[in-house]
Order: structure tokens, then sequence, then C-alpha cells
């Protein structure tokens, strides 16, 4: 059944049609929510909180909107807001980042690990540096390919602020890694900015 | 397309300038060949984070989740049913009932035999003075109050609490039985 069959279904009030669209998505909210986060398990809160939301505000449910655009951005949104109420949690972590992209090593260690668990660890470690949006806006549209303007409508603004927001996402990351971790980039470009 | 043409497309891609299948093309690209892969990554090492594979939960945690969210949904539903009263006239009604008992319980009471206060007044009324000996007789304990049914209708329930003997004083509980738990 279509999407949008059942969440007119779960907008009649069947619970069983909602826990069907919780089964599509929740893993993929999760995957995004978490590297948002920087925790596994507050993740899962934050997707049960959005599904709860989402369900409150069935009603006003456009369906002009995809349902996974539009859950993306209740979860996004609760995300932002839990990573702007503990922002100075971060510090504490930063210790901790070392050590995991130590683990990574150089490029050519990385490369041949696309599919290590550490280089996903690494990436949670590095967008500390990142501003809530920024973090959403790369992990969305470089981590989990959703595009451009899909990004846009899940933060509620322009693609051309999406686009800024990963241009100086990549800039804080890049200068992070080179200016710590410089055994993560090649010996010729270490030390360039 | 050959490598060259894929390593020829990384700035277009790095400013977000590639349409959505060849953008689509120049990852899977990178996914599969080495090489090309090494260049970009020393040219752009943020890469190595837009080609990591997803690492998908168990479906038991899924399931969890599910079972979490059903059961906020269920709980959410609950607490929107006790939050809107069904009948809210039927509340105003109860609560004036309430108070007019209440009222008069309080007048009769103020009448009763026993009630010093209340002869205090009458005596006071026919200019009699009471000593001060009996002004300091105990008021007797009244029995606790009895708790009586006293209709019970489709939406509503009506608790009286009666004062000793007499049935028709006391003040009335009125409570909406869908509120019991």
């Amino acid at each position: 059944m279509d999407d949008r069959k059942v969440v007119r279904a779960a907008r009649d009030g069947d619970e069983d049609a909602f826990a069907d669209l919780v089964r599509r998505y929740s893993g993929g909210l999760h995957r995004s929510v978490a590297r948002i986060v920087l925790d596994e398990e507050e993740a899962w809160d934050v997707v049960q909180m959005a599904f709860v939301k989402a369900w409150q505000r069935l009603d006003k449910y456009d369906s002009r909107w995809s349902f996974s655009t539009w859950l993306y951005r209740i979860g996004t949104n609760v995300a932002i807001d839990l990573v702007r109420s503990r922002a100075s949690r971060q510090k504490a972590h930063r210790a901790e980042t070392e050590h995991r992209l130590r683990l990574v090593g150089g490029v050519d260690e990385a490369s041949a690990r696309l599919d290590h668990a550490e280089v996903d660890g690494v990436l949670r470690d590095l967008v500390r540096f990142l501003t809530p949006q920024q973090r959403a806006a790369f992990i969305l549209r470089e981590v989990d390919d959703l595009e451009t303007a899909e990004v846009a409508k899940i933060l509620g603004c322009s693609a051309a602020t999406v686009r800024n927001h990963i241009f100086q996402a990549r800039k804080i990351m890049r200068r992070e890694i080179q200016e710590r971790f410089p055994e993560f980039v090649p010996e010729d470009q270490r030390g360039r900015k | 397309m050959s490598c060259d043409v894929y390593r020829e497309l990384l700035p277009a891609y790095l400013d977000d300038n590639l349409d959505e299948v060849r953008r689509t093309g120049f990852r899977a690209h990178l996914k599969s060949c080495s090489e090309c892969r090494e260049l970009a990554f020393a040219e752009e090492p943020t890469l190595v984070f837009s080609l990591s594979r997803r690492r998908e939960p168990s479906p038991e945690r899924i399931e969890a989740c599910v079972a979490s969210v059903v059961a906020g949904v269920r709980q959410e539903r609950l607490q929107k049913q006790l939050r809107a009263p069904r009948r809210p006239w039927l509340a105003a009604a109860a609560a004036v009932m309430l108070a007019i008992i209440v009222a008069s319980a309080w007048w009769m009471r103020g009448t009763l035999p026993g009630d010093v206060t209340g002869l205090q007044a009458d005596a006071h009324e026919a200019g009699i003075s009471i000593p001060a000996a009996v002004e300091a007789i105990p008021v007797p304990a009244e029995p606790p109050p009895r708790v009586e049914v006293d209709m019970i209708q489709d939406e509503v329930r009506v608790y009286q609490y009666a004062i000793g003997d007499d049935a028709s004083t006391g003040a009335v509980f009125i409570v909406n039985p869908a509120m019991e738990l």
C-alpha cells in the first residue's frame, strides 16, 4: 500500500496503519538523527518523539509533501533542538574524538574501510564542530543522499542556504582534520588550508 | 564513462552543480573505483563520509521502536479524551448543583439543635443571656459522612455525603465515570 493510503488510514485513527509507517521510516530517520544528535540511544528517543508528534499533527499533514519529507522535518527539528539544548556537553567529547580518528588512520586506510563502523564514528565526532543546521544539511545531503530541494524543505530554508551550510561544513571539517589530525590527510597536503 | 570524465566532475559535485542522475553516477563510480576514490579523498577528505555505507538497525530494534510509538500514541489519545469533557454543560450544571447544596447545608447547620452558635443567635434575638457554662458545652462529634450513590446515569455518577441520618443535607460529588481509573 502506498504512503498516502496508509497516512489516510492513520489519520482516521488506524493505529496499525501508523505502526506500518513507523516500520517503514524509523530506520532511515534514526540513521540521520543519530548523526545529528551523536548518540544512538538518544536518537531512538528523538525518532519516537518525532512519530508521536507526527501522529498528533496528522490532520495538518499536507499530502502535497511526501510523508518522509514531512516526518524528517519534524525529526530533524527535534534533533536540532536537542543539540542546542546540550551544547555545553560537546567539550567533554573532544578528547574521545582524537582517539577515534587515530583508529581510522590515513586516507588510504580510510578508503579501504568505507563500510567500517569507525568511519561512522569519526563522522559523528567531526560533526560536533558544526552548527546544528550545518550538521543536519551535511548529513541529509551528503551522507543520506537526499536531494537538495528535499533537504531545503526539511530544514525550512532555501536550496542556496543548504548549499552554503554544506560548503561551510566541509570547510570546518577539513580544517579540523588538518589542524588536529594531520595523519588523516596526504603528506603533501598537511598544513594546507 | 571513463575515469577521466568522473574526475572532471569532482568540482561540480562539490559545488552541488550536478543533476541528480550524474550525481548518483559519480557517487557510484567512486564507491567502485579505488583509484578515483583515492584522488577524490586527497582533494576533499570529507568525501569519505559521503561514501560510507549505511548501517541498518536490526528488525528487533525497529519493532521496539514501533511498540514505543504505539504506546505513546495510545497515551496521547487517552490524555486527549481526559482533557476534553464530552458534555461540558453537564459539568457546569453539576458545579451549580454542588454550590446550591453546599450553601443550603451550611445554612441548615446553623439552625440545628445543639448548635451553640444558633442558640446564641436565637437567645440574643429574644433578649436572653446565656451563662458561660452553657456556652462551653462541647458539641457532640458528628458521625463520619455516609456515602450514598444517589443516582447513576449514562454519563454521570453522583455521590452524596449525608450528614448523620439526615440524607437531605451534605455535599454532593459528581464524577464522570469515564474519568475513573
